[in-house]
């Protein structure tokens, strides 16, 4: 017994001990606490300011908030900036503790141990499932407890008017069950970082084990932003409120679809049984036995994978391009990564993806919108950056092709920009295309058409940060390039479908320039090895 | 038979090079010149810097103080004609595992302006590598064995390998030695590689570099060094004294009548002095590369005693 | 021409070549007037540099053992003169250095070791 808790210990240090994973847990902690704790305050500085500036022992407390009041950056309540670094916190989290459940599990070593697969298999439950998701819970919930009990009444008892207009519904407030509601609440949005967790868990495993067929990853990352982008807190809330009266929304296969209707058995009941399959066969390939998948259609799947996977192939190209402008050249250097018909391939399956979603939805159709555009925002990013970052070991390699080094800087740089320029284009006409087919009405209504600017103009802060991220050597580039890159996409385009001026766009767009600029800098003067 | 090296026509070239890295000094005031048309091997224990000693050559990383030229040109700011002369294989391949090995070549060839295609059709199929395998599934050795090939595809003048056989088994060495042999029998192509395995070293190179303390402690050739270093076995007839010393010793070893000597130079008067001052016979003996390795990085020994 | 070399002993591979193809030469396996292989057959085959080889040959050419000839190659020069003799005595000086040190070291007297020697010498006039 004692033996198997030491081996468990050790198997979670592993864990705590990843740099990138210490970093993504960070973000999701310590970015929420603030946040509440901030909103609890911006609460008072609101009512304050309605009370009048007769209570001047409290001024300075307002000058320091006044200008983020101004900002509007976290909103009571309904924060997108907790709710923008919590979802790439987790993203990042889960995706690393996937990949490192998979490397243990899979390592010839660990499979010689005696007794590996148990602690190997519990210490990344744990962590998904207690860390990740009960984490963001009760992170949550205790602070905005703390930010509610413990803020409030101190203020209450300074300025005695406070109590009367905030709780001018009775003496609720003060109440263990106006806690509890709250702290309900932002379980709720726990709940949600819990599916969300798990969903890309689910096709962080799924992805990892179809190693061969890497493109079903990147084609995997459009849906599981699509259903990561849906997991808002509202409608988390409903699932919360569920919780001690129906059993069915526990099934793991249906938290990612935490949004169906009761009404929906059967495509909760598809989705359980080709979970359970999938369990199966990654159990068995665990195992060590590699045994085929047998599932009917089994033939014209793998002829229709074998299809795709040709048109995957890169390229031939024709002659040298020592002569050739830099266009050419910078095309030349793209060919390893995704390739100009890979990204029109993915697009196209998101485009089929988005096309068929009200048959799986039956949210209203604005919503469904926008978390169309989220995808769009989220997907193209997160698949460049998988991609390009992958290739950063070998840009030392490739940089003694025939090219100076600025030639070379440049050359790359201008590869990942127009991958992720086409990318970018290629899941924007799956979002209209599927506007176009479902809702044509949306086409004339100016939100879509300021959120489609507000993304493009994410799209070169995007560029800016991967360019960063290409360039710096430490290995918490990759977990925090993509963290801010969720943050950003999403953020930025939220905003624009909420009304915000095309002026923030600009900024990020200038911000982004500014750092792709500097990484250009850095780049050419940077040791490569 | 090598002119000797002057700026412009020098493949190689590192001038009071300095290179710390994370507050430890790599390399230190460093100077190595290459002759055109010779091979030459960059010998070194595990962490003395050949790597990094590399990586400054050709550019890739940036020395606090000195100058690297290739070709004449600094490496820092190489223009392209110059890097398409150049041709490098580093000591950990990361070939792009999805990608299959015709493509690679593919991609590798478009960079160039001239590629002898023939070649590589050549050394592919004597090395027995497919053009459909996927390079995510050769193993390690194999791997390598490709990243060769893609070094060698536009005939470049100056080869430069980093530990370039230690994933091959003998049968993949020996096809690799003769690969680089064939460079080398073109007196204008220079070939220089880093390796441990001294046995390959002593067949292909003739000229020998020497990483110690991150300066290069021996710059010639490989048969000089052979020739001069040699060690002496002394059986005398009674104890010999513990300072027992002969002109270019570099490391000694005392036990009672007997003596291992390690001797640079030595010449025929020093050992007959020794055996006529101790009564002593002594008897030569040649050491292969590996031994001179082992003997230019041991530490004196004063006396059996004293350890 | 049965050449073969030990990359890894302490004599370096020239010298190697170089006292293989005298001994060779002085033993009569070579005639005299008979082409060496040429350098790149013999680097390719042995697996080593070709200068190694070349510098072997040219030292055979400096000491007379063999010339070159323009368009064909390294041509054997008749054994018995002056300076092959001398060759052969050098080349045997060596092991005879050898065996004087051992003999010190087991204390065998110069005669004995010549009383030992000599009917082996005796056997070689015999064949």
């Amino acid at each position: 017994m004692r033996k198997r808790d030491d081996r468990l210990r050790q198997v979670m240090l592993t864990y705590l001990r990843r740099p990138g994973l210490r970093w993504s847990v960070a973000v999701i902690l310590v970015i929420p606490i603030f946040c509440i704790l901030s909103v609890a305050s911006f609460d008072i500085a609101k009512t304050i300011r309605a009370l009048g500036w007769e209570y001047r022992s409290l001024r300075p407390f307002l000058f320091l908030v006044d200008p983020l009041l101004r900002l509007q950056f976290v909103w009571p309540r309904n924060s997108t900036i907790l709710f923008s670094a919590s979802l790439g916190g987790s993203v990042v989290a889960a995706v690393l503790v996937v990949w490192q459940a998979r490397q243990q599990m899979f390592d010839a070593n660990a499979r010689l141990t005696p007794q590996f697969v148990g602690p190997g298999l519990l210490a990344p439950a744990l962590f998904m499932v207690f860390l990740l998701a009960t984490a963001g819970i009760w992170i949550g919930a205790g602070a905005w407890m703390l930010a509610d009990a413990g803020l409030r009444p101190a203020w209450c008892l300074r300025v005695p008017d406070l109590n009367v207009l905030w709780y001018g519904y009775g003496p609720r407030a003060t109440t263990i069950q106006y806690q509890l509601e709250a702290a309900h609440g932002y379980a709720a949005q726990g709940m949600s970082l819990a599916s969300t967790s798990l969903t890309v868990a689910l096709m962080v495993g799924a992805w990892s084990t179809v190693r061969r067929r890497w493109w079903i990853g990147l084609i995997l990352v459009p849906v599981s932003a699509f259903i990561c982008a849906n997991s808002e807190f509202v409608v988390g809330f409903r699932l919360a409120a569920w919780i001690p009266y129906d059993w069915r929304h526990w099934s793991p296969f249906f938290i990612g679809f935490d949004y169906l209707d009761t009404d929906q058995l059967p495509w909760i009941i598809a989705i359980d049984v080709v979970g359970l399959i999938g369990l199966g066969w990654l159990w068995a390939r665990m195992a060590g036995r590699d045994e085929p998948l047998k599932i009917p259609f089994a033939r014209p799947a793998a002829i229709a994978m074998a299809w795709i996977d040709s048109t995957f192939q890169v390229r031939k190209s024709r002659g040298s391009i020592m002569q050739s402008g830099v266009w050419n050249r910078a095309r030349h250097r793209r060919r390893i990564g995704i390739d100009q018909r890979a990204v029109w391939i993915i697009g196209g399956l998101t485009t089929i993806f988005m096309a068929t979603l009200p048959f799986w939805l039956r949210t209203d159709h604005n919503s469904e919108l926008f978390s169309r555009l989220s995808t769009a925002a989220i997907a193209p990013a997160l698949v460049i950056c998988l991609v390009w970052l992958g290739r950063r070991s070998s840009l030392a390699y490739e940089s003694l092709r025939p090219a100076t080094r600025v030639a070379f800087v440049r050359e790359t740089g201008l590869a990942v920009l127009a991958d992720l320029a086409e990318l970018t284009l290629a899941t924007v006409l799956a979002v209209l295309i599927g506007t176009v087919i479902w809702t044509p009405t949306m086409l004339s209504r100016v939100q879509l058409w300021t959120s489609l600017g507000a993304l493009g103009l994410t799209q070169v802060l995007v560029f800016g940060i991967l360019a960063e991220a290409i360039r710096s050597r430490s290995t918490a580039a990759l977990p925090l390039a993509t963290i801010f890159l969720i943050c950003a996409s999403e953020l930025l385009v939220v905003r624009a479908w909420n009304g915000a001026p095309m002026s923030e766009g600009l900024i990020a767009a200038i911000i982004g320039v500014i750092l792709a600029a500097h990484a250009y800098w850095r780049w050419c003067e940077a040791d490569l090895a | 038979m090598n002119e000797s090296p002057t700026t412009e026509n020098s493949p190689l070239r590192l001038a009071r090079l300095d290179k710390s890295y994370r507050k430890k000094k790599v390399l230190d005031k460093l100077d190595l010149n290459i002759a055109i048309g010779s091979v030459v091997g960059l010998l070194g224990k595990n962490g003395a810097g050949k790597t990094t000693l590399i990586k400054c050559a050709l550019g890739l990383m940036r020395p606090d103080s000195g100058e690297a030229t290739i070709f004449g040109k600094s490496a820092w700011t190489l223009d392209a004609e110059t890097k398409a002369r150049l041709g490098y294989v580093p000591q950990s391949v990361s070939l792009y595992s999805w990608m299959r090995i015709g493509q690679l070549v593919d991609y590798t060839a478009a960079f160039y302006p001239k590629w002898n295609a023939a070649l590589v059709g050549d050394l592919l199929r004597d090395w027995e590598l497919k053009a459909d395998d996927k390079a995510g599934n050769l193993s390690v050795g194999t791997q390598q064995k490709l990243a060769i090939i893609l070094a060698m595809g536009h005939e470049p003048d100056l080869l430069v390998l980093d530990e370039p056989a230690a994933s091959l088994d003998p049968i993949a060495r020996r096809q690799f030695l003769k690969a680089v042999l064939a460079v080398a029998s073109d007196q204008t192509r220079t070939v220089v590689f880093s390796t441990h395995i001294t046995s390959d070293l002593e067949r292909v190179a003739d000229r020998l570099a020497l990483l110690r303390d991150g300066r290069i402690v021996y710059d010639g050739e490989l048969d000089e060094l052979k020739d001069s270093v040699k060690r002496w076995h002394v059986t005398a007839a009674g104890a010999l004294p513990a300072d027992l010393d002969v002109p270019g010793a570099v490391h000694r070893r005392i036990e009672g009548a007997e003596a291992l000597l390690t001797v640079r130079g030595g010449t025929q008067e020093s050992r007959e002095e020794i055996e006529r001052r101790y009564s002593a016979s002594v008897r030569v003996e040649d050491l292969s590369l590996e031994d001179l390795f082992l003997e230019l990085h041991e530490e004196e020994v004063q006396h059996a005693e004293t350890r | 021409m049965y050449l073969s070399v030990a990359p890894t002993s302490g004599v370096p591979i020239y010298r190697q070549l170089v006292e293989q193809i005298r001994a060779q030469a002085a033993g009569g396996r070579l005639e005299a007037g008979e082409f060496l292989p040429s350098v790149r057959q013999v680097a390719e085959r042995l697996a080593v540099n070709p200068m190694t080889v070349s510098k072997a040959y040219s030292i055979l050419e400096r000491v007379q053992v063999v010339e070159l000839v323009r368009g064909q190659g390294m041509r054997l020069l008749p054994p018995g003169s002056a300076a092959n003799g001398k060759a052969r005595q050098q080349a045997i000086q060596p092991l005879l250095q050898e065996v004087a040190a051992k003999a010190r070291q087991l204390s065998l007297s110069p005669e004995q070791v010549l009383t030992l020697l000599r009917p082996m010498l005796k056997e070689n006039e015999h064949e």
